[in-house]
């Protein structure tokens, strides 16, 4: 499958759904893609299951303060840096790219590579959305490796990392990365094709175009988009379980940044029923209606606008939005003991216990609809 | 002290009489084709009514909305040549990329990446590539281009490399019309850029509109300063905006909210303006609108500016009230036809307007021709009307706390009944010249926006000095230093940087100061 010019609006619109509040503003991702696209050929994306057990894939992303990205921007050799440099470091071309997240600018990253280097990107990543840190990616609870870290910037400056923990690794090209310029692309989690299809999560960058587009089409016809994403997500191959969770308006809304991480809380109001609050580091990490939990990490919950289905970013959230709040199930990688020990509420400091979306919440009509599908 | 506000608008020109900041006078006029007769007209008029010689006058201010109108209409517009200082870093997205291509057509795509640029912390990123500075300055010159935009990467961490290349354009073009990116503030390279080329493509214009100013005053023998209203609510010099026009792109808005302050004496509230089209809904805090987070686009074109938070909704006067799909009351709108195309001027479309005359809330046109309106009907849309308002009222506030809220603009007659999210409004006396009350009453400002290292300097010490750079800035701008104060300071954690780097943004305003004092 080829990225048109086309795609680019409703894949950055679907990537934005699946990135839970999180992943960046992709606004810049987004013009140098359509930049890109308009000097070289299109990206493509293929099936993982077309790879061979012995390819050898890289993941690809940006790295650094997103603060900074609004000057640099991204500069031309963005696109293939880190990929050509890790590629001289172990000795072997690559024969395809993949995302580590699907949320934000990150999912844009490796089409850019197609684009310039005419490597495919796999139709997967490492998260099937976005979370806060590099470690909680479906390869890593694998183990899959993520090192050598490779990071370079617009200058060519170089840093390989190897490191002992995740943790120590990412501490270590955090620091190494201020005198660089705070700001470059990446490559890491090196896999095999057999890895890639045993680890990754499938089908993502195809479901987010699919949402994007789903959500567009609905807009043009006056439709439900809800209604819409929800017929997405259960035509998905697999089915992934969703259904709306809560509608409301924000009438309360903390924030501060605590160690880099936006980290906040709130209140959405519905008038009706019982307040639902909702708690947040870059991503929504959890949903709770009175005492009753509606959703919580890693399974998914994604804030839209009620009106236009337009994804609101944890960073902009603000009293008076009317958000739907929709839950989709997280990959099945992440529903296992070492899944769940990476992503799941203790891992972000909270004190509920996991459990499924689908066991959890009141039979709302939505909820009807999408379980009769 | 005797202060003018004047506003230009697109249809009129209102102008009002201050004296200390107490509303003696005003007095509305049509705009005009050349701009300087309207103003004219209008100031000499509220002049004479008040038997008032022209040296009794202070100052004037002007509001307008001549650049933002020029730039949306992409109309009078000059070609430009931009120098981005940046490479090797920011070549993925080349300087003007993504700007609607009517607006290219007009501007030009003359642009050009050369080496040099700043990382966050100052350090240099490059040297800066001079001899490619010349170069692009020859080949725009030998194109007939002479508004030049300069943009570098992390300019508002260190300006130095922006003033170099504009020497060296200076060199190439002596009259040259430079616009840096460094002058439009914030980090944001690409937003910055925009707004120092919309700047430059906004020059031509600028000498003339502030030429016709000139020419007005010189012709009423006005000796005291005159000033215009910037996008913040305080003032520019007219050599400010000859310079820097594109900062007087949402002075409207934010003329309408502060004007709605003065006249309600309230410094927290809600304002609703309501005009013939669109009713924007803003909140003022401590006196002054408070500013959007997110990027602004104008035209089509993505901008950081400095604009109030607003909401607005396609409700006003000339609203179309259809019921064909149940009750429905705009977007739709008889704009500025409405005294020819409503019910009660004779017309045959149902406005916002008649409804509110068939309510008995208003008073305008001939009320017997709105009689045979069904009491239903007219209950419906007041219902509707004041649903709509209520909607965008709720949307603008940040808490659930309850502000009164001021009514401002002439189509603000619709609103007569309690809303929800609203127990306490209050339409002030002269609620439709708050605009020009606005820009009488605006304030100087000095601004700090720079990143900081708090681990290197201490967080104390780098407020103080920030503050202290603001205030002093206010006063070079014309503020009277002792009515200076601090009204925002705005710090951004740099997440994922060490050394505790944080942007820091400090807003000084003052009044201005009488000729001659400091």
């Amino acid at each position: 499958m080829d990225i048109t010019l086309a795609d680019i609006a409703p894949l950055s619109l679907g990537a934005a759904i699946l990135g839970t509040g999180g992943g960046g503003d992709p606004y810049i991702g987004h013009l140098a893609l359509r930049h890109l696209i308009e000097q070289t050929a299109p990206p493509t994306v293929i099936d993982v299951d077309s790879l061979a057990d012995d390819a050898f894939v890289i993941t690809v992303g940006m790295t650094g303060s997103p603060s900074v990205m609004l000057e640099k921007l991204v500069d031309r050799s963005f696109a293939d840096a880190a990929v050509r440099r890790f590629e001289r470091l172990v000795g072997r071309r690559a024969d395809a790219v993949l995302p580590v997240e699907i949320g934000g600018v990150n999912s844009l990253v490796p089409l850019m590579t197609s684009c310039v280097t005419g490597l495919p990107v796999l139709d997967a990543d490492g998260m099937g959305r976005a979370f806060p840190t590099l470690d909680r990616t479906s390869f890593g609870i694998a183990g899959v490796s993520p090192f050598p870290v490779v990071t370079i910037n617009e200058r060519h400056d170089t840093v390989i990392v190897e490191a002992t923990s995740h943790e120590r690794g990412e501490r270590i090209s955090r620091g190494a990365l201020v005198p660089m310029g705070a700001s470059g692309s990446c490559a890491l989690y090196p896999m095999t094709g057999r890895e890639a299809k045993e680890t990754t999560v499938r089908g993502t960058m195809s479901l987010a175009l699919a949402l994007g587009r789903a959500v567009e089409a609905a807009r043009a016809a006056k439709a439900d988009p809800f209604e819409a994403i929800l017929a997405t997500v259960a035509s998905a191959k697999p089915k992934i379980f969703g259904r709306v969770l809560f509608e409301g308006k924000i009438t309360d809304i903390t924030r501060e940044t605590i160690g880099g991480y936006n980290i906040g809380t709130g209140i959405l109001s519905s008038g009706g029923e019982d307040d639902a609050t909702f708690g947040f580091q870059n991503e929504l990490l959890y949903l709770k209606q009175g005492s009753e939990l509606l959703a919580i990490v890693p399974d998914l919950i994604c804030f839209l606008d009620s009106e236009t289905a337009q994804p609101a970013m944890c960073e902009t959230l603000r009293y008076g939005q009317r958000i739907t709040a929709m839950g989709f199930a997280a990959t099945s990688h992440f529903r296992t003991a070492a899944g769940l020990a990476a992503t799941g509420p203790a891992s972000f400091g909270l004190r509920e216990s996991y459990v499924e979306i689908e066991r959890l919440g009141r039979q709302t009509p939505a909820a009807a609809t999408a379980s009769a599908r | 002290m005797l202060k003018i506000g004047v506003d230009v608008g697109g249809t009129n020109t209102d102008a009002v009489l201050l004296d200390d900041n107490r509303l003696v006078a005003s007095f509305k006029t049509t705009t005009t084709a050349d701009v300087e007769t309207g103003v004219r007209d209008a100031i000499t008029t509220l002049l004479r009514a008040q038997a008032l010689d022209v040296d009794a006058v202070d100052a004037v201010m002007i509001g307008t909305t001549q650049f933002t109108n020029a730039f949306i209409e992409r109309s009078r517009l000059t070609p430009v040549g931009v120098i981005r200082i940046g490479a090797p870093a920011t070549t993925g997205i080349p300087p003007l990329y993504g700007w609607p291509r009517e607006l290219l057509d007009v501007v030009g795509a003359n642009r050009i990446i050369v080496g040099g640029g700043y990382e966050f912390d100052g350090r240099e990123l490059a040297p800066l590539d001079e001899a490619a500075v010349a170069k692009a300055a020859q080949a725009f010159r030998r194109q007939g281009i002479g508004a030049i935009a300069i943009s570098c990467c992390f300019a508002p961490v260190n300006t130095a490399m922006e003033h170099r290349a504009a020497e060296i354009v200076r060199n190439e073009i002596p009259d040259a019309k430079l616009s840096l990116s460094s002058s439009f503030g914030r980090i944001g390279l690409i937003e910055r850029e925009n707004a120092a080329t919309m700047n430059a493509s906004l020059s031509a214009l600028a000498e003339r509109v502030v030429g016709s100013f000139r020419l007005a005053m010189k012709k009423i023998g006005l000796k005291a300063p005159f000033y215009i209203s910037q996008n913040d609510g305080t003032l520019m010099t007219a050599d400010d905006v000859e310079r820097h026009p594109v900062l007087t792109f949402a002075s409207g808005p934010t003329n309408s909210m502060r004007g709605a302050a003065f006249l309600s004496g309230l410094r927290d509230a809600i304002v609703l303006d309501i005009g013939g089209t669109t009713a924007d809904v803003g909140q003022i805090v401590n006196a002054f609108p408070r500013e959007s987070a997110v990027a602004v686009d104008i035209g089509g074109v993505r901008t950081n500016f400095r604009m109030p938070d607003l909401v607005s909704r396609g409700l006003g006067g000339g609203s179309l009230v259809t019921t064909a799909d149940g009750i429905r009351v705009g977007p739709r709108s008889v704009g500025f036809e409405l005294t020819n195309k409503a019910l009660v001027f004779g017309g045959d479309v149902l406005t916002a307007t008649d409804i509110a005359v068939a309510a008995g809330a208003a008073d305008i046109g001939d009320k017997s021709r709105v009689a045979h309106l069904p009491p239903s009907l007219i209950e419906a849309a007041l219902a509707e009307i004041h649903r709509l308002a209520d909607e965008a009222i709720d949307q603008i506030k940040t808490n659930s706390k309850q502000v009164p809220v001021v009514l401002v603009g002439g189509g603000s007659v619709l609103i007569s009944r309690a809303l929800a999210s609203a127990p306490d409004i209050r339409r002030p006396d002269n609620y439709s010249v708050a605009n020009a009350v606005g820009a009488a009453i605006a304030q100087v400002g000095g601004e700090v926006d720079s990143v900081f290292s708090y681990e290197a300097r201490g967080r104390d010490a780098v407020l103080s000095a920030a503050k202290e750079d603001a205030r002093r800035r206010a006063a070079d701008a014309g503020a009277a230093l002792d009515t200076v104060r601090i009204v925002e300071i705005e710090e951004v954690p740099l997440a994922y940087l060490p050394g505790r780097s944080v942007r820091v943004r400090v807003k000084a305003v003052g009044d201005l100061r009488a000729a001659g004092g400091r």
